[in-house]
């Protein structure tokens, strides 16, 4: 399998902050724009449609400011006209005073001063008029001085040919000084146009005679005594202080009024002469408009925006001139401040994601260092230092885990000490039974031929001990120069007390037998001495047998065991079947069964232990008595230690790898005859 | 392998086997004995489904029957061929009370 890929604790959670983070700047940042085009289109129309309406509100309010301002210029004349009517009208009621000529020495003073319309009026002849219209003074002053210098000249002319005018300046006069002058009035438009009047007029803007700009004049006529007209009083008011006074607006430069007059022309002080139909800002539209004296506002091809608003005294035009980008300034400053915000805003988010970054790192550092440190306790642990404690943890989970690790090293460490105790005792007990094993097989006769001089039987006898001490046993001794004991025991059980109960049986069995007597004889004694105090419930099957050597016949007695096999001389190895005794030590009092039988030269005679027939293979199986015949059988002839070499190769061969639960214990005898080998 | 099928009937204990009676089951055999054993005045025991004893088994039944000897009787029934050819080699049909 292949490993996954490492992703630390430290990295995984601070790439989760950092991603958040990130996702909240964007966030954040587009929300912001959005708001921000939002809030910049709405503005936009508020601001486009609040200074429309606004510009068109103030053009029209300046228009009927300068209609006032005209209908006032106008009330004022209709007044003088008045005053000079009263004056014809009551010629007695008023005195005389001189007026003079203009005089240099009054310039800068407000004086009357007189004029002829032409040479043909003699002084002599008009004296009395001028000395009664002297009187106007009265009436022109206060106007001249309430009027805070929009008025520049007040002045009339009469059908009689006298002309006065009223103003400070004197010294522009062309006349040599104390000269009468002559100035041809009836020919002035504000004359012509007035004199056949009923009421006030005001005149087309002109450029004044004097060199002093543009100028309106505004002019109503008088009557003599007889009521017809006789004259016009007329005030001169330069554009440029009208429009001071009324059309100029406290806005930016871009943004500025004018007006305009029926031709078209464009009045301001800046634009004398000017013409709407030279003005490239302007669009036919807004010209017809203007023509047309309509009232509105209107944005022209060029962008700029037009308030238009008619003045109804003259027929005059008020506009105001207002660039679009100065109605959207306020919305590219909003632009800037919502940029601004949004970017600040992008900033304290950058910033606090370092910090809330830099806070979690430090935090899962601190979360992650201990478990790097318990890791190196573990491995220490682990390592074989049982000693090792971890130590040093804060009171969390990972204490807590830290206190598991130590209590496992603890538990661990005693469970090695009592591993290593038990151990040790299992080894001492193991070695111990391997000594008693030892003693066990060393009480068995292992030389051979045991009795070298006696031929007339050959004798062989081995056992494989299992892997616990077992207590299988055989044994052969001479009981006196003409009789052979044989025996073949197997003790119930394993282990110890097998083992002593074996040492036992095998000893009471020989030293009985050497006193002589049949083998159901010494069964009976050493069942009577094994079944005293056998509390363990031990019992040994024994085949026993006594050989007469001189004449091969013999007793034998089998107590419980397994059946013998003998083969006759040029024979083959048959079980030698009959009914046994009951095992020794099973019972007090038994009674053993004594079978006799007899043995011709070269006959011979296997028995074994269960050991044998009971060998299981790996499938459990066992060997059993047939496998065991056909052994013997491969060579029935052999000699005793070949033929048990045979049946122990037989064996390996059928029980292979399976382990070996028994002793395997086997005795083979030949008998050769009282003659001896004869080979 | 065994299987031990105790059955109590008042003072009698059936005990059925099945299986093998060696070494290794033996043990299981006595320690179920002596677990029941205590008050019986009849101990039966039914061999028709064993299928081998053993030295050890041979043991245990011994122990049962000395046990039973003292406080009443022991019977074991139906016992097989293959468990009686053992019985008869080892000479336990003499002390047993087979039926």
């Amino acid at each position: 399998m292949e490993a996954k890929k490492r992703k630390p604790i430290r990295r995984r959670i601070q790439s989760i902050v950092m991603t958040i983070c990130i996702v909240a700047v964007l966030v954040a940042g587009v929300v912001g724009l959005i708001s921000m085009f939002s809030i910049r289109s709405i503005s936009e129309k508020a601001l486009i449609g609040g200074t429309v309406q606004n510009v068109g509100n103030l053009a029209q309010s300046k228009a009927e400011l300068a209609d006032a301002e005209l209908n006032a210029y106008e009330a004022t004349v209709q007044r003088l006209a008045e005053y000079i009517d009263d004056l014809y009208a009551h010629p007695d009621r008023y005195v005389r005073r001189e007026i003079l000529p203009p005089s240099k020495a009054a310039a800068g003073e407000y004086v009357l001063q007189r004029g002829f319309v032409s040479e043909e009026i003699k002084l002599q002849d008009v004296e009395d008029e001028l000395g009664l219209l002297s009187n106007v003074e009265q009436a022109f002053r206060p106007v001249i001085l309430g009027a805070k210098g929009t008025i520049t000249t007040m002045y009339l002319g009469t059908e009689s040919g006298v002309m006065i005018s009223y103003d400070a300046a004197s010294e522009v006069g062309d006349n040599e000084e104390g000269s009468e002058i002559y100035f041809n009035y009836r020919e002035r438009p504000w004359y012509v146009a007035t004199i056949t009047q009923d009421g006030s007029s005001i005149s087309p803007v002109y450029t004044d005679d004097y060199g002093r700009g543009l100028m309106i004049s505004v002019a109503a006529p008088f009557q003599n005594a007889a009521g017809e007209n006789h004259g016009v009083v007329c005030i001169d008011i330069l554009i440029s202080d009208l429009y001071n006074e009324v059309v100029r607006l406290d806005m930016e430069e871009e943004a500025y009024a004018f007006l305009v007059d029926s031709e078209g022309n464009m009045i301001s002080p800046d634009s004398s002469g000017g013409s709407i139909y030279q003005n490239a800002e302007l669009d036919d539209s807004v010209r017809q408009s203007i023509l047309n004296r309509k009232t509105g506002v209107e944005q022209a091809q060029t962008g700029v925006y037009f308030a238009y608003a008619p003045v109804s005294a003259v027929p005059w035009m008020f506009c105001i001139r207002i660039p679009q980008s100065m109605i959207l300034e306020p919305v590219s400053q909003i632009e800037s401040s919502i940029s601004r915000s949004i970017l600040s805003y992008i900033g304290v988010i950058i910033l606090v994601s370092l910090f809330v970054t830099l806070i979690v790192g430090k935090f899962s550092v601190s979360l992650t260092e201990p478990l790097i440190e318990l890791g190196n306790d573990a491995r220490a642990i682990s390592g074989g230092d049982f000693d090792h404690r971890a130590e040093g943890y804060a009171n969390d989970e990972i204490g807590d885990l830290a206190v598991t690790f130590n209590d496992m090293a603890a538990a661990l460490k005693q469970f090695i000490t009592d591993l290593t105790a038990v151990t040790a005792e299992k080894e001492r007990i193991g070695a111990e039974l391997n000594v008693a094993t030892q003693i066990q097989a060393d009480m068995l006769p292992r030389i051979f031929p045991p009795f070298p001089d006696r031929n007339e039987f050959d004798l062989y006898a081995t056992m494989t001990p299992a892997k616990e001490v077992g207590g299988d046993f055989y044994d052969f001794f001479l009981v006196d120069e003409d009789h052979l004991g044989l025996v073949m025991a197997d003790v119930s059980g394993k282990g110890v007390p097998a083992a002593l109960f074996m040492v036992i049986a095998k000893t009471l069995i020989k030293n009985r037998a050497q006193m002589g007597g049949g083998p159901a004889e010494i069964l009976r004694y050493v069942n009577e001495q094994l079944c005293e105090g056998n509390e363990a419930e031990l019992f040994v099957t024994v085949w026993l047998a006594i050989v007469e050597i001189s004449t091969g016949r013999g007793l034998a007695a089998n107590a419980g065991h397994e059946h013998p096999v003998i083969r006759r001389a040029d024979g083959s190895w048959e079980l030698s079947i009959y009914r046994h005794s009951p095992a020794v030590a099973t019972m007090e009092g038994i009674r053993f069964r004594e079978h006799s039988f007899e043995l011709h030269p070269g006959d011979a005679l296997f028995v074994y232990t269960d050991g044998v027939a009971e060998a299981t293979d790996a499938s459990n199986e066992l060997f059993g008595t047939d496998r065991m015949l056909a052994a013997l059988n491969r060579e029935p002839d052999a000699e005793p230690r070949r033929l048990l070499e045979n049946v122990k190769e037989e064996l390996d061969a059928f029980v292979g790898s399976a382990p070996q639960f028994d002793d395997i214990t086997m005795l083979s005898m030949i008998y050769n005859g009282s003659e001896g080998r004869t080979t | 392998m065994l299987n031990i099928i105790k059955t109590k009937e008042a003072d009698t204990l059936n005990v059925k086997l099945e299986g093998r009676l060696d070494t290794t089951t033996a043990p299981e055999l006595e320690a179920e004995l002596k677990a029941d054993l205590g008050e019986t005045k009849a101990l039966v025991m039914d061999f028709e489904k064993l299928e081998y004893i053993s030295s050890a088994g041979l043991r245990v039944l011994l122990s049962a029957q000395k046990v039973m000897n003292k406080q009443g009787e022991m019977k074991i029934i139906h016992v097989n061929d293959i468990i009686n050819e053992i019985f008869e080699v080892t000479g336990f049909s003499d002390i047993l009370n087979i039926e």
